[in-house]
């Protein structure tokens, strides 16, 4: 039981999968001009990554090492397909949103990285675990930066009016531009937090 | 094939729609390979090389099968198995063809399935109803913005070698800052050749 | 299952075997995905309608219901209110955008040669800038607006003109090109004021 909170917890800090392990960046930069969409990537993408886990985790001895990789790559294409249509059909709103990102879920690195380093390697309960964690970990490092963008760039979180409508909108926070180096300041402000709390 | 068509599907990809800084893909090679001009150069150079070809055999397979038998839902499946083939080919090619080509690009090949700016171009063809040539012009002119963005980040963190960054910035932090930097600066491209 | 256990430990792997795990992997996924397919389709599909619908009549306010008619790589419709009178012909058109392309429906009232109103269907311009063409505020500059040709300008707009969208210059200008050709098939199509 210990283990299994141990797995957890790692992604939610401290092998932060966006902060730490600097991986899964793409959908991070694009997706998080709004903090709902944020939400519903990093919502879809744990949904892929625990499926992917648990699938891989089972069949992880039925797959010869030589072919590891692209075995992988296709379980977890499948995955996506999968909730690519399966937004479409039923949140179609949150679909159109997303677009073109939710196939590139599959090429996430983050996933594949977990397949590699965890699922391939460990027991399914362990491999939920551990999806969960890095899931949930990823999800609030989206929800946390398109908050940031929203909010700064639209004068609202989630959709509803914060600032007013006197706010002069930082539409730069929506840009390019403005993703990045949000991006890079969190991480840098998180590496900060870790520098102090390992006694620099 | 005029001049006009290549010269706007290039321009479009390679600075106005660059891939990787307007477009947000290819973001973990960026980061992880550009510490230097040489091995972001070699880099660029292999992912335009597996883009290309990438384009070709996605387009094809999108006419001749996908479309032909009415299997969209098939489509990120049989990109990426293509993707990931081309890669392994690739790699085994220049293995056996040049040793030393192997030396400088090989370790990147790898890598580069799982770069998202392969499959992001591969799925852009359809959407935009490419023709083949247009579509290797694409996937060209892609490749080419890739390796243009990540040569210049390269270049910039080259000379950060001698600036003192804080501790907590170094690495990934100056590097996503001045990306932010660079963007704003390739959104003066904008306007400049409408598709 | 055991013998692929024993085969697992023992040298580089049988290329046949190799293969053998990809194929099995790729039909159970194509399996799998073709039900997926199937079970979405028609939610998929009734959502496309609907938006359809909506916008029609959104287009062409005071319609209650439609005839389609599919042109050359247009869709037309011709809306009629509850006394069965045509509130006017749409087209449903597509052309490219500033990142792709953009779906337009264009509804006109042809007799009185005006545009009646637009609705961005479907389009993949940069969210907070090409996107903002479908902010209401866009749109309702193409009411009302004769048939012809539009200029874009900054504030201000005059009698032909469309203001624009700051940070949305190539967007905008693209969805009055669009509007532009979906007028010139919209005439084609009613014969020039029916």
């Amino acid at each position: 039981m210990y283990q299994l909170i141990k797995d957890f917890k790692q992604g939610l800090w401290e092998e932060h999968p966006l902060f730490v392990m600097i991986l899964g960046m793409c959908p991070t930069l694009a997706v998080t001009n709004t903090a709902i969409n944020g939400l519903a990537m990093g919502l879809a993408t744990s949904f892929v990554l625990i499926s992917s886990e648990i699938v891989i985790s089972l069949v992880k001895k039925l797959i010869p090492n030589d072919v590891r990789i692209p075995s992988f790559i296709l379980i977890i294409a499948t995955f996506v397909t999968f909730t690519d249509y399966f937004l479409k059909a039923f949140l179609p709103d949150i679909a159109a949103s997303l677009s073109l990102f939710v196939p590139l879920i599959v090429v996430n690195c983050l996933i594949l990285g977990r397949q590699e380093s965890f699922a391939s390697q460990n027991p399914v309960h362990r491999s939920i675990a551990d999806a969960l964690g890095m899931g949930i970990g990823f999800t609030w490092g989206l929800v946390v930066l398109s908050i940031i963008r929203e909010l700064l760039g639209m004068g609202s979180i989630f959709g509803a009016e914060i600032l007013g409508t006197g706010y002069r909108q930082m539409i730069f926070m929506i840009l390019p531009g403005g993703a990045f180096i949000t991006l890079g300041i969190l991480v840098g402000i998180i590496n900060l937090i870790n520098l102090k709390r390992s006694g620099n | 094939m005029e001049l006009s068509q290549i010269l706007l599907i290039l321009g479009s990809t390679v600075l106005v729609n660059n891939f990787v800084l307007m477009q947000f893909l290819g973001i973990c090679p960026f980061l992880g390979v550009s510490r230097q001009v040489e091995t972001s150069f070699s880099m660029g150079l292999a992912t335009t090389f597996v883009m290309t070809m990438t384009s070709a055999a996605t387009w094809l397979i999108n006419t001749f099968i996908l479309e032909a038998f009415n299997l969209p839902f098939l489509r990120y499946v049989a990109f990426i198995i293509v993707i990931a083939s081309l890669v392994q080919f690739v790699e085994m090619f220049i293995k056996n063809m040049s040793p030393v080509l192997y030396k400088t690009l090989g370790i990147f090949l790898p890598l580069i399935t799982t770069n998202c700016a392969i499959l992001g171009m591969a799925l852009q063809i359809p959407m935009n109803e490419f023709n083949f040539i247009e579509s290797l012009i694409f996937g060209f002119g892609a490749g080419v913005g890739f390796t243009l963005a990540i040569v210049l980040i390269g270049g910039l963190r080259e000379q950060l070698r001698f600036s003192d960054v804080p501790e907590s910035l170094q690495g990934a932090p100056i590097t996503l800052i001045l990306a932010g930097i660079m963007a704003m600066a390739f959104m003066g491209f904008s306007g400049l050749i409408a598709m | 299952m055991n013998e692929k256990k024993s085969v697992q430990n023992s040298g580089p792997d049988n290329m046949y075997r190799l293969i053998f795990t990809l194929v099995m992997i790729g039909i159970i996924s194509g399996f799998v995905l073709s039900f997926v397919f199937q079970w979405t389709a028609p939610h998929i599909e009734q959502h496309r309608l609907a938006a359809q619908r909506e916008a029609v009549f959104s287009v062409l306010p005071g319609t209650v219901e439609y005839e389609e008619e599919i042109g050359e790589r247009v869709v037309f419709f011709r809306g009629f209110d509850e006394h069965d009178n045509q509130t006017g012909v749409a087209v449903l058109i597509s052309g490219s955008g500033f990142q792709g392309d953009i779906e337009i429906m264009v509804g006109t009232d042809p007799r009185a040669e005006k545009i009646r109103g637009i609705k961005i269907l479907d389009h993949t311009e940069t969210p907070g800038l090409g996107a903002r063409i479908t902010e209401q505020q866009f749109l309702n500059h193409f009411e009302d607006m004769p048939f012809g040709t539009y200029q874009l300008v900054q504030q201000d707009p005059g009698e032909m003109e469309v203001e624009g969208i700051s940070g949305a210059t190539i967007s905008a200008r693209n969805v009055v090109q669009i509007v532009e050709r979906a007028v010139g098939k919209i005439q084609d199509y009613t014969g020039g004021g029916r």
